[in-house]
């Protein structure tokens, strides 16, 4: 709030008669471009590669580490999978609830319960054939997860409360939630494998709820991959070809315009809540009945609840994009951990995640900056603005 | 001092991290910017300080430290590009979260687990402390404790008795009016942004060098997000931070006193008081809001990029 | 030549001089090397059709927007204006067509906001008090502790113009002015403009209205796609010559077409609209509109006219009263009623009305959604999208351009885009809010037989402006609504100007309710 200069000096130019000028434009009328995401996570990625390469005991070996940890074997890469099918699941939870512009950061809680409902429906009705079962045990975990967003999703669209917080706190909740079950009324008798890691673990499940595993030229994956992928490309179709899609598209243009446009806001708020958090409870139920096989700390390994979101982020939204997202994210955790051996801590995880993060959050500034130089050739404004 | 009046006085302290994270979001929320990322800088603020702790063994220092931390780390990863840019705030604070949790995890893996023998002077308030019952749980605190409250009370007055305050709030409810008037809306948000940095990075200090004792990964388990929802149960008011700050902080020490009281009720379902308790407040109030006419709390402008000339 | 001192040196050059101001905003020229200058305690009109760059060039003087090229001189100095309060301190103040008052606070707080003579110590209490010395020094006088959302629109003028002249504003620059004012209203403001040029002050009136330059200006600068035209004393004007420089020809006026009324397809009784704190927002309207009439509903904006608008397409339920189109009872129904009954709703604003983020083909079809042949059960027909899209982008003048999104349309291509889709998708009646708010004079036109074609069709069309003008040019009928009643009803050849001012600013409310009894 400094007194106006006053310039009578000839000599000095004053700021507006620079040779360019630099201008940001107003966002409102910027569109996010694709490239400049996938151009602002690849410079992520450089940036993470540099961080790496200058830590002791990593240096030049870095690139062989990552392409032996991950595509470089079938062990590797069957990891990859594995990890790639609860990211892909959690985001495209996150990417339903962001599309219409809201926030599901409770995706971890979610999986969470819809993994305990699985487990308790597994636990009473233990004797079903696989074929039954299974089925049963993804409709619970749906349901456990749309349970979970119950709270949340009424008070964003009913009572305007902001789900950022709602969401997220439940997941603390339901982290202890798992913490009594796993311990107390569900937990494992003998606790040979977990008490030396500080993980818990509740009985095992019966091995009917088991998912098929497969194997194809020394790459194994669960049947759980398909369904993940079957899911994000089915929720893709849905989101765009159905009625509901296009409400959802609708109210993610405001409440406004929403109404405006004759969509009852309330409700597809409410519903795209709940969706997705029935299929945040599906992915805690894949996991379960994938690999983990009990109620136990091991389901929210990698958190995808809180990964998913960044998937869903990068992927901006876009559902198919989840796909090569989850990939991407699955081969940084897979790297991660397998850098360990070299001395890295594995919180390095959050760092490269984090770090693409803020730069794809950035990109969307670049379609903003607007450089032009003095005397070049615009248009004239042909009408009013 | 009997095990309840312990009990409570451990929430005082407990609740001070909270207080000073809670207080840096108010300022920076008055003036139209949401952090949410203060997970992340309290994570930053932890390490830094406990860092300094160990090598300095200085209570003042160590905070001093875990401040300049939050700051620095807030400056560079939030201010530049939401503030200073205009990113969008929820993305970039969310990015916060995950960086700090990376980054204090990188620089404090040779620190986790480290015990850390640190004397923190304690203050009887005169008169006060000799209060019966309540004057040991409030008025025999260590001095980070008073400094918080003392600077809420600064914060308070502020923003209700000065001009600066009226400036404040003009920012947050509607940047583009205020700049017209001729506030520097951008520089006093990215003031804002950076002291909310350091008050939070304050705050995990305390959390790691007084209240915890010890550094580990992700040590806040969730405080940053209490912190950001007791801004809102606090109704944007500093003063208001003082009792409800203190009310989160019982709910923190309930499954420690409900074990030291005996009672039957398992600790993790105790555990979660502090988090049920939020979405109960934030439901509540929503349901509230429904039947009253008073309007939103919150600063009109909440989030919204300032763009200066915008039509 | 003689040797002036330096006293009166300084009264004889420019209040303001702009030189060579270039602006662009993206790849569009907004300013194209303008030069503009206002005299000592002149007051200076500014005028130009809706885009000609005006506010643009304004809000450079006033340190609110920076410019690409150009110098700006006061009082002689050249100075470097970053911000608004660099233009406060060399005695530039502008009040802005929506006065940029921050809503939530009171009329002290916002004189105060941002300025440097505020006490560092403020109480409310001492605000209110320095404020109201204010009010009475400079004649302007506003309830201080007074709210800014509880004031009128008057008001709220009276609150900016008392700021800026208040900080020591020796040029006030004032965008639209009367825009929102009743006729007698602005009269009066005109009477405050003379009194500050008597006072030395100089002003600069922002305006596309040719009348009224004519009527306060000493001088005049015509801006036309962001460059001068010409300045001329007000000596050398008349309306029709300005009115040339301003668009560029010879202005042809419009000419009144009349309708042909059938039956009834808008019927309200007892309308009442409620604010969230219980206030009546409309109180008990009622009215009807026919098949082939178009009602114009005059009065100051924030008299309940947003509120009709949102009753009447379903957006907010009324709290009494009742409302039928087409002979059904639609009070209290889900807009999506409203669209399927064939009420189109031209929005106040185009941000309000199009979803800018999506492709214009998805704000084409945003009201044939929820019915056939778009909605097919739960699914979506993409190819009855791509066909009804095409048919009203074509319409718009925006053909080949469906798969971009709004966001990049200029506002006039926008406010077209929604226009053609309410316009087809209305088979009873077109609420029509303020259609031609910053269009240029042929845009106007264009929407005007637009709103012509519908009544044509047999719909009935509910014009809300605050244009007299083309309220008297398009409407059979004119409602009068003041503090959400409707005061006054005219038939098109019963209109008396100075009536229906009075009746705008309420000043006849109560004293003569029956002035317009049901005229048909």
């Amino acid at each position: 709030m400094t007194a106006a200069t006053v310039d009578r000096d000839p000599a000095s130019e004053p700021t507006a008669r620079r040779r360019f000028t630099l201008d940001l434009r107003d966002p409102a009328t910027v569109i996010p471009k694709g490239r400049h995401r996938v151009g602002a996570i690849v410079i992520g990625l450089i940036v993470s590669a540099i961080y790496l390469s200058r830590q002791p005991g990593v240096g030049g070996t870095l690139g062989q580490t990552a392409w032996n940890s991950t595509f470089g074997n079938e062990l590797g890469f069957s990891q990859v999978l594995e990890i790639t099918m609860p990211l892909l699941v959690a985001g495209c939870a996150a990417a339903l609830a962001q599309g219409v512009g809201m926030w599901n950061l409770g995706i971890q809680g979610q999986l969470i319960f819809g993994a305990w409902v699985t487990t308790l429906v597994a636990y009473t009705v233990p004797n079903l054939p696989g074929e039954v079962l299974i089925p049963i045990l993804l409709l619970a975990g749906c349901l456990g997860g749309a349970v979970w967003m119950l709270v949340p999703a009424f008070a964003r669209a009913f009572l305007k409360v902001d789900e950022i917080i709602t969401t997220l706190m439940l997941n603390f909740v339901a982290a202890l939630w798992l913490a009594y079950w796993a311990t107390g009324p569900w937990a494992q008798t003998n606790l040979s494998s977990g008490a030396a890691t500080g993980a818990l673990f509740s009985r095992e499940l019966t091995s009917n709820a088991f998912l098929p595993q497969f194997e194809i030229s020394g790459v194994t994956f669960g049947l759980a991959l398909p369904i993940a992928l079957a899911l994000a490309v089915c929720l893709w179709a849905a989101m765009r070809w159905s009625h509901f899609g296009l409400n959802a598209q609708l109210t993610g243009s405001g409440d406004e315009l929403g109404r405006y446009a004759g969509v009852r806001t309330r409700t597809t708020r409410f519903s795209i809540l709940l969706l997705s958090g029935a299929v945040a409870g599906l992915c805690g139920a894949l996991v379960e009945l994938d690999k983990v096989h009990s109620f136990s700390t091991p389901i929210t390994a990698n958190d995808p609840g809180y990964i998913g979101v960044v998937v869903a982020l990068l992927a901006g939204n876009y559902l198919l994009a989840a796909i090569p997202s989850a990939v991407l994210i699955a081969v940084i955790v897979v790297v991660g951990t397998a850098l360990q051996l070299s001395g890295i801590d594995p919180s390095v995880i959050y760092l490269m995640t984090g770090l693409l993060l803020l730069f794809a959050a950035c990109s969307n500034l670049v379609g903003r900056i607007d450089i032009h130089r003095r005397g070049a050739e615009t248009k004239p404004v042909e009408e009013g603005s | 001092m009997s095990t309840l009046q312990a009990s409570l006085a451990a929430a005082v302290v407990a609740a001070t991290p909270l207080l000073y994270a809670a207080l840096g979001e108010i300022l920076n929320e008055r003036v139209g910017v949401i952090d949410i990322g203060l997970e992340g800088i309290m994570l930053m603020g932890a390490v830094g300080g406990f860092i300094f702790a160990v090598k300095s063994n200085s209570a003042p220092v160590a905070l001093l430290a875990g401040g300049g931390a939050g700051a620095l780390f807030t400056l560079i990863a939030f201010t530049l590009p939401a503030v200073v840019m205009g990113a969008s705030q929820v993305l970039v604070g969310f990015a916060l979260w995950f960086l700090g949790i990376g980054l204090s995890a990188q620089v404090g893996s040779s620190y986790a687990g480290l015990p850390l023998q640190l004397h923190i002077g304690v203050v009887k308030v005169p008169l006060l402390h000799s209060l019966p019952w309540i004057g040991p749980i409030f008025f025999e605190q260590i001095w980070p404790v008073y400094l918080g409250v003392a600077i809420c009370l600064a914060a308070a007055f502020v923003c209700a008795r000065t001009r600066h305050g009226l400036n404040m709030k003009a920012i947050g409810d509607d940047p583009a009016s205020a700049f017209a008037a001729g506030v520097a809306v951008k520089r006093w948000q990215a003031f804002y942004s950076v002291l909310g940095g350091f008050l939070a990075g304050i705050g995990g200090a305390i959390l790691s060098v007084a209240v915890l004792h010890h550094w580990g990964d992700q040590l806040t388990a969730g405080r940053g997000f209490i912190a950001l929802a007791l801004v809102i149960f606090a109704a944007w008011r500093p003063l208001s931070l003082l009792w409800t700050s203190y009310l989160f902080g019982v709910c923190l020490v309930l499954s420690s006193l409900g074990q030291a009281q005996g009672w039957s009720i398992p600790s993790p379902i105790l555990s979660m008081a502090p988090y049920l308790f939020t979405v109960l407040i934030l439901v509540l109030r929503g349901w509230r809001a429904l039947y009253s006419n008073r309007g939103g709390l919150a600063p009109a402008a909440l989030g919204v990029p300032f763009i200066r000339g915008q039509r | 030549m003689t040797v002036d001192s330096p006293s009166s040196d300084r009264e004889r050059c420019p209040a303001l001089q702009l030189q060579g101001i270039a602006k662009r905003f993206g790849p569009q020229l907004a300013l194209d090397a303008v030069d503009f200058e206002v005299g000592q305690a002149e007051v200076h009109g500014l005028l130009g059709e809706n885009g000609a760059g005006k506010t643009t060039l304004m809000n450079i003087a006033s340190g609110l927007l920076r410019m690409d090229e150009g110098t700006i001189s006061v009082q002689g100095q050249q100075v470097n204006l970053s911000s608004p309060a660099d233009a406060f301190a060399v005695g530039i103040g502008m009040v802005h067509q929506n006065y940029r008052l921050v809503e939530r606070m009171t009329v002290a707080q916002n004189l105060h906001i941002g300025w440097s003579e505020t006490p560092r110590l403020a109480s409310s209490k001492a605000l209110q008090r320095h404020a109201a010395e204010l009010g009475e020094r400079f004649e302007l006088a506003v309830d201080p502790a007074a709210r800014i959302s509880d004031l009128s629109i008057g008001e709220r003028q009276r609150v900016a113009i008392l700021r800026t002249v208040a900080r020591g504003a020796r040029l006030l620059i004032l965008d639209e002015p009367t825009a929102v004012l009743t006729p007698q209203e602005a009269a009066s403001l005109f009477k405050i403009i003379r009194a500050m040029a008597a006072d030395g002050r100089s002003v600069v009136l922002i305006s596309h209205k040719l009348n009224e330059v004519m009527q306060v200006a000493d001088r005049v600068t015509v801006l036309r796609h962001g460059k001068r035209i010409a300045s001329l004393p007000r000596g050398e004007c008349d309306v029709a010559k300005l009115a040339r420089l301003m668009i560029g020809h010879d202005i042809v006026p419009e000419r009144y077409l009349a309708g042909e009324p059938t039956d009834t397809v808008l019927d309200v009784e007892s309308l009442v609209a409620l604010s969230d704190d219980g206030r009546r927002l409309l109180d008990n309207l009622s009215f009807s509109v026919r098949r082939g009439e178009i009602v114009g509903v005059a009065g100051v904006s924030g008299n309940g006219q947003s509120e009709l608008a949102q009753v009447l397409t379903g957006l907010q339920a009324p709290a009494e009263g009742v409302i039928s189109v087409a002979g059904a009872d639609l009070t209290g129904s889900a807009p999506v009623e409203f669209i399927k009954a064939g009420v189109g709703h031209i929005a106040e604003h185009h941000r309000r009305g199009l979803a800018t983020t999506e492709t214009a083909q998805m704000n084409a079809v945003i009201k044939d959604v929820h019915v056939p042949p778009i909605r097919r059960g739960p699914f979506l027909n993409r190819r009855s999208i791509r066909t009804v899209a095409e048919g009203i982008l074509d319409a718009a003048n925006l053909s080949g351009r469906a798969g971009v999104r709004v966001a990049t349309f200029s506002g006039g291509q926008m406010q077209r885009l929604m226009v053609h889709r309410e316009v087809a998708a209305t088979s009873s009646l077109l609420v029509a809010m303020y259609p031609t708010r910053g269009l240029d004079v042929a845009a106007t036109e264009h929407v005007h037989d637009l709103l012509r074609d519908v009544r044509a069709r047999g719909a009935g069309v509910l014009l809300v402006s605050e244009d007299l003008n083309e309220l008297l040019v398009v409407s059979d009928r004119i409602l009068v609504i003041y503090d959400g009643q409707i005061v006054g009803q005219f038939a098109r050849d019963q209109v008396d100007r100075d009536e229906l001012g009075l009746l705008m600013g309420g000043a006849k409310v109560g004293a003569d309710r029956g002035g317009g009894e049901a005229v048909s």
